[in-house]
């Protein structure tokens, strides 16, 4: 509020004290009501601009947990895929342990066999994807299509991704590791006649 | 010498107990072949399978010489089949992704940490069978890309690697034409006279006729030693 008005409530106030049966009136000339008019108005934009600002960082905070839900969604989904295409494969591979087994080879070198090849696809697979990832983030934040594009900071963070290719990996070996084990561990006569 | 006493073994399917092979006994001795007939599902390739520590039985004994093959450890007896047993199969069972030479040799994989000179002589023998089987011009070749006399002569190959006391031969020309039927019966024969051991199981008269001894099965039992007959 302009400060020359801001002691008019005072002002009057102190005029009903002295002179207690005296009707204050206040007339307000063309100017002053423009003056009011203005300072009305400033004071609803500036709550506007704070209530903008509140809703974009709301929206901030919603498109964020939505962000996060979606990359959490999408680890699960593809750790899932994952393990079940290293389930397939053992599975798949079922006779070739068999056969190994049946000239002899032991359950324990059969199953660092398949471990070995398990963690070896995971470890490529979950850092390639990560790559894959990024660039095609990076594409869609390029700066000369995308006027407010995000800093290679806010796209990627090395902790997530290297917990992903850890997960992945993890999940990879026991995806290979259960169903070989179980294979291995039967008798050889029972693994090649489930060929 | 081979040694199965009173060997038991029962399957359950839908709740209903199949005996596959009730209180069978037998005895191989070195140089011996011999030839197990009998029709399908009478416990022919059962026998065969716990005779070579493949298939634990419910009961009996299995022996090859000192050694009780079910009373050892499954890594040890994997070990032990390395070592001594050769398996034929009906099916090859080769691996698909691996070279005729390189199927040879799956059978030293098992012999875990041993010599790298050791390892010489295996690839030396290895190629020394191939070319005893004549299939040194299909030595980079994998099994899909062979004929199914081929795969059988590069499985017997396998067997014979390591040397081994036993081998076992399940049905092992029922894919195979006369020439190639003829080839590996020629083969197995050839072992025992070396003084190896041969079981064979096989519904094939004509392929039994190259054995030493002939005895036949049926409902899970060994009925009679035709030889005896």
């Amino acid at each position: 509020m302009d400060a020359r008005w801001a002691d008019l409530p005072k002002v009057t106030q102190e005029i009903s004290a002295y002179l207690p049966d005296t009707q204050v009136i206040e007339k307000i000339t063309k100017a002053q009501a423009r003056a009011n008019m203005r300072m009305e108005a400033a004071k609803l934009a500036e709550q506007t601009l704070k209530q903008e600002k509140i809703h974009q960082q709301h929206l901030g905070n919603r498109c964020r947990t939505l962000a996060a839900s979606i990359i959490s969604a999408s680890i699960v989904a593809g750790g899932i895929w994952m393990a079940f295409l290293s389930l397939i494969n053992v599975r798949n591979r079922r006779s070739e342990i068999g056969i190994l087994s049946a000239v002899g080879v032991g359950s324990g070198q059969i199953i660092k066999l398949f471990l070995f090849k398990s963690i070896i696809v995971g470890l490529l697979g979950a850092v390639l994807g990560c790559f894959i990832g990024l660039l095609a983030v990076m594409k869609i934040n390029d700066p000369a299509i995308k006027s407010s594009s995000l800093s290679f900071a806010q796209i990627f963070s090395w902790r997530l991704g290297l917990l992903i290719v850890i997960c992945v990996t993890v999940l990879a070996a026991v995806a290979g590791w259960l169903p070989a084990f179980m294979a291995a561990e039967q008798d050889p006569a029972e693994t090649l006649r489930q060929d | 010498m081979l040694q199965l006493d009173r060997v038991q073994k029962t399957y359950t399917y839908k709740k209903q107990q199949i005996y596959a092979l009730r209180q069978v006994t037998l005895q191989l001795d070195r140089g011996s072949f011999v030839a197990v007939c009998g029709p399908s599902g009478c416990g022919k390739s059962t026998m065969l399978f716990a005779a070579g520590g493949l298939l634990r039985p419910d009961d009996g004994v299995v022996k090859i010489d000192e050694t009780n093959l079910y009373a050892i450890s499954a890594e040890k007896r994997a070990q032990y089949r390395a070592a001594e047993i050769g398996f034929v199969f009906q099916e090859f069972h080769l691996v698909p992704y691996l070279n005729v030479l390189d199927n040879v040799l799956a059978a030293s994989l098992a012999l875990e940490g041993i010599h790298r000179q050791i390892k010489i002589d295996l690839r030396d023998r290895a190629q020394e069978l191939i070319e005893r089987f004549k299939l040194t011009d299909r030595l980079s070749h994998v099994p899909s890309k062979l004929s199914t006399g081929e795969q059988q002569r590069t499985a017997l190959a396998r067997a014979l690697l390591n040397q081994p006391r036993l081998l076992l031969a399940d049905e092992p020309t029922g894919n195979l034409d006369d020439k190639n039927t003829e080839v590996v019966c020629q083969h197995l024969a050839e072992y025992a006279a070396n003084g190896g051991m041969v079981l064979l199981v096989t519904h094939d008269l004509r392929v039994a006729s190259y054995a030493n001894d002939i005895v036949q099965m049926s409902d899970g039992t060994i009925l009679a030693d035709i030889a005896d007959i």
